[in-house]
């Protein structure tokens, strides 16, 4: 077999694994939102609006907390505080917070999100993901085949109020 | 920082301030610590390499809350943005110049709100298009320059 035959028939295998396991679904409660966390986040994206920052700032425009910056929840990849080091891939992704699918041996990237932003976010909220791996397309590409998986999650406060919804595709080769 | 620019209403074809920014090592160090991903090819230099990029990349997630800061830095507190998508199409470098900007396609005027329809993308400096997208933003009806997102001045 030829490197390009092993690559194609590696992917094959991973694909017919991966579909399987479509539909999946799980979720993980993220606890409050803490102002530590999420101001860090906005000042690393150079984005300071003082609703973040400033709880006066914040009540005089209507809202009862500190708001939370609106890609805060759907930019942040783990929230759980592991895994430990060893149990990483290799190239340092944490399969569990990545994705339900494993691939060994496969590159990863991000390819796109789309973002809902049903409801304001603020300090406090308890908010809960809940995550269901919904696509997965074949494509061969000028670089070779890959696979595209989509994951979307769900953000819903303690009420169950959906706050954000987010399809997020990653790419895999 | 300069003074924000006069807020222009949005009409069609109306370009959206640019953002113009680098994103270097530090601050795509910084985007992985406080989005806890941990994927090498974000901070280091000798793994991208082998994963055949030249220099660390910038993360999907960090081009997209880049886009969206053209958008909220338009809105200010005159509206909320309620949806963003983005696609990305080729890769950035740590150290490389993006241009980030949108542009208005549409407008509707829906009862009190009025709903903006964004075209969205990011350039190097060679033009190159890197990441595209949309997005959509609510305002309130008379553009208020102090109204509350969700109430009524």
């Amino acid at each position: 077999m030829n490197p390009a035959t092993d690559v194609a028939a590696a992917l094959a295998d991973l694909e017919q694994a991966a579909r399987a396991l479509l539909g999946r679904r799980d979720q993980c409660a993220l606890g409050p939102m803490l102002r530590k966390d999420f101001q860090r986040f906005a000042v690393t994206v150079g984005d300071v609006d003082p609703l973040y920052f400033d709880e006066s700032a914040a009540r005089a425009a209507g809202h009862p907390a500190l708001l939370v910056p609106p890609l805060y929840l759907s930019s942040v990849m783990g929230w759980r505080p592991g895994p430990e080091e060893a149990q990483l891939r290799e190239d340092g992704l944490s399969q569990d917070d990545l994705l339900p699918v494993p691939l060994p041996g496969l590159r990863v990237m991000g390819a796109g999100q789309e973002v809902e932003l049903l409801r304001p976010l603020h300090e406090g909220t308890q908010v809960t993901m809940r995550r269901e791996f919904t696509a997965l397309r074949r494509r061969d590409g000028r670089s070779g085949p890959m696979l595209m998986f989509t994951v979307r999650r769900e953000y819903v406060d303690g009420g169950g109020e959906l706050l954000v919804r987010m399809h997020e595709t990653f790419i895999a080769r | 920082m300069t003074a924000a620019p006069a807020f222009q209403q949005p009409e069609p074809g109306l370009d959206l301030p640019e953002l113009s920014v680098r994103p270097g090592e530090v601050q795509l160090f910084r985007f992985s610590a406080v989005s806890w991903n941990a994927h090498r090819i974000h901070y280091d230099r000798d793994y991208a390499r082998q994963e055949g990029y030249e220099r660390p990349l910038v993360h999907s997630q960090l081009h997209g809350c880049l886009l969206s800061r053209v958008v909220t830095g338009w809105l200010g507190p005159r509206g909320r943005m309620i949806r963003i998508a983005w696609q990305n199409r080729a890769p950035a470098f740590a150290g490389d110049l993006l241009l980030v900007r949108a542009r208005v396609r549409e407008v509707h005027q829906d009862g009190s709100e009025t709903r903006v329809e964004l075209d969205l993308e990011s350039r190097n400096a060679a033009g190159t298009v890197l990441v595209q997208g949309t997005a959509c933003a609510v305002l309130e009806g008379n553009h208020s320059m102090h109204s509350p997102p969700g109430q009524t001045p």
